[in-house]
């Protein structure tokens, strides 16, 4: 299978935010993703879909760099952020996640207190200032639709928030540090849903001021928030484009089956 | 109730009452003949020449000093071998692993060694070899550090000690949920910034529970400075490193063989052992309670 994606994008002269160019990522020689290309536009939601294990996870890590930190993940080809390639050999990873957040499956906030968390990456940036601090902690946590729920409660720990909260807390968190791009791993699968509904809420309300890439296994969360759709499967890139497009007239018969509910 | 199950019912209980006389036994004798022996005066004293009367005083001191020097010397090289081997050789290229798996066979290896070669091989390598080293390259006449002392004995233990602290150091690191890292990476956290702010918080219960074991064990043991400081009989207190020193356990071996007349003793030697296992205990109550803390986070 050597044919190219169905690229279906405006081929507008826009650069995007994020541009990745012929990804490829193994662990231990194992091919997991080969020959990934698309572009993330700036201040939109694009959805990574696809049956499970078609290396959507493998995709998104690939583009802070997290792969960095696991011995046998080998990763090729370009990942341009504002047309620079965050793998290029003098740029730093520290940097580069810093301008790209993450937020997880599982909320995974630390064992401190709603603060200490909201204020982590803040802190190993190097921010020390006090009200500094507390200025921009609150603010990510506005922006994370979580303040009014927790202002109160700010030094209590955060593992007595709900799920719903501990989530919104973790995207604060990311959002803390005021990155360019927000990456997001399936980030309601472990809620109920009217936390979803909230972290949804909160996605759309993002959009327009940050580039945001999300894998969902929900076609019917993809309709909702997506701008455009990233078809995967078997560690490739089938179909990408426009939202609609995708989901409603599917060109690649791997996509049809999968958004006709045939396969996955 | 099949004739197995009675068998093995039969069987339990049996082992059961062994295990309580064995128990009971030990402690009512050590209780009954130690007990009316205790009074302030035996915990302020220096036992006296003939080793019935006086008190341990000499031994409590060298006890809490060794163990002290022990562990300043033993646990932070311990617990930075054990971050290296969770969190660093793994990621450290090609060769790290290959040097993480010999390291850890190194410490397995040595967890095994019976105490007494440790005494031997602090005997060899800390006193004549480093000691009478430094006595030659200082120019000493007599020898002033080739000699046993509390530092060698402190440092002994301290290697003795090393696998404990090691291994559970590893385990509690490794126990934390990547999650975390990846949280904290996420945001842009250096490997550093996230062992010391995310990583070792959360481990710290399982590294304590680690390190509170091997001063537990490097308390009570007395083969490994029987070369190389511990003293039969010294009621001064040392006041330099390099002096020899009196110790509870080696006390309570030269109580039971080297006293001049051993009935005379025994009450002090049952006191000496209650003072060593009330020491024993406390530090294995302590180790649970951080254990049951370092069970609660997981
Ligand atoms: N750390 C790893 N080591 C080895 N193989 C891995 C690793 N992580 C993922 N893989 C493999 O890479 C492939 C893609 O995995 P990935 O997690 O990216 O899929 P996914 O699309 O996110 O799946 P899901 O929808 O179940 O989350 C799978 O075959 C998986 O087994
Ligand atoms: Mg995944």
């Amino acid at each position: 299978m050597t044919e190219t994606a169905v690229e279906r994008a405006p081929r507008t002269e826009v650069e995007p935010k994020l541009r990745i160019e012929k990804l490829g990522v193994a662990y231990a020689g194992r091919v997991a993703v080969r020959d990934v290309s698309f572009g993330l536009p700036t201040n939109t939601v694009t959805a990574l879909i696809g049956p499970s294990g078609c290396g959507k996870s493998t995709v998104l890590r690939a583009l802070d760099r997290m792969h960095d930190e696991v011995p046998e993940a080998e990763v090729t080809g370009r990942v341009l952020l504002d047309g620079e390639d965050v793998y290029a050999p003098h740029v730093d990873p520290i940097e580069v996640r810093r301008r790209i957040g993450m937020v997880f499956q599982k909320p995974n906030p630390f064992p401190k207190s709603i603060f200490d968390n909201v204020a982590f990456g803040l802190r190993v940036g190097g921010l020390r200032n006090r009200t500094e601090l507390a200025a921009r902690v609150e603010e990510a946590l506005r922006h994370a639709a979580l303040w009014d729920e927790v202002s109160d409660r700010l030094g209590k720990s955060a593992l007595g928030l709900s799920g719903g909260q501990q989530q919104r807390l973790c995207i604060a968190r990311a959002l803390a540090v005021r990155p360019e791009v927000l990456l997001l791993d399936e980030p309601t699968s472990a809620l109920d849903p009217i936390a979803t509904e909230a972290i949804e809420a909160l996605i759309d309300r993002l959009r327009g001021e940050i580039t945001m890439a999300m894998v969902t296994h929900s076609l019917a969360q993809a309709r909702r928030v997506a701008d455009h759709v990233a078809f995967f499967y078997l560690g490739e890139l089938v179909e990408h484009g426009e939202a609609r497009e995708v989901l409603e007239h599917p060109q690649d018969e791997r996509t049809a089956a999968y958004v006709g509910g045939r396969v996955g | 109730m099949s004739r197995g199950d009675r068998w093995l019912a039969w069987g339990s209980g049996l082992a059961l009452a062994i295990v309580l006389f064995a128990t009971s036994a030990l402690f009512g004798v050590t209780l009954f003949e130690g007990v009316p022996r205790l009074d302030l005066a035996f915990f302020v004293e220096a036992p006296d020449a003939s080793m019935v009367g006086g008190g341990i005083a000499p031994a409590l001191v060298g006890t809490a000093l060794v163990t002290l020097l022990m562990t300043v010397a033993g646990v932070p090289v311990g617990v930075a071998t054990g971050i290296w081997l969770a969190e660093y050789a793994p990621r450290a290229g090609r060769f790290g692993p290959r040097l993480a798996v010999l390291v850890r066979a190194a410490v397995a290896n040595l967890a095994g060694v019976p105490s007494i070669v440790f005494g031997l091989f602090g005997l060899g390598f800390f006193v004549l070899f480093v000691g009478r080293g430094l006595d030659h390259a200082l120019a000493e006449g007599a020898p002033v550090w080739g000699r046993p002392g509390l530092l060698w004995a402190s440092l002994t233990l301290a290697v003795l000690t090393l696998p404990v602290v090691i291994v559970t150091t590893e385990e509690a690191i490794r126990a934390v949920p990547d999650s975390l890292r990846e949280a904290a990476l996420g945001v842009g956290a250096t490997r550093l910034d996230t062992v010391f702010r995310v990583v070792l918080p959360r481990a710290a219960p399982g590294i304590w529970t680690g390190v509170v074991l091997a001063i537990g064990r490097g308390a009570g043991e007395v083969a490994p400075i029987l070369f190389t400081g511990a003293a039969n009989y010294l009621p001064e207190l040392p006041n330099d490193p390099r002096d020899m020193f009196m110790h509870l356990g080696y006390h309570v071996y030269a109580l039971s063989t080297q006293s001049p007349d051993v009935d005379a003793s025994r009450p002090t030697l049952f006191a000496t052992v209650l003072v060593l296992l009330a020491l024993a205990f406390l530090l294995n109550l302590v180790a649970s309670v951080l254990r049951s803390r370092a069970r609660r986070m997981a």
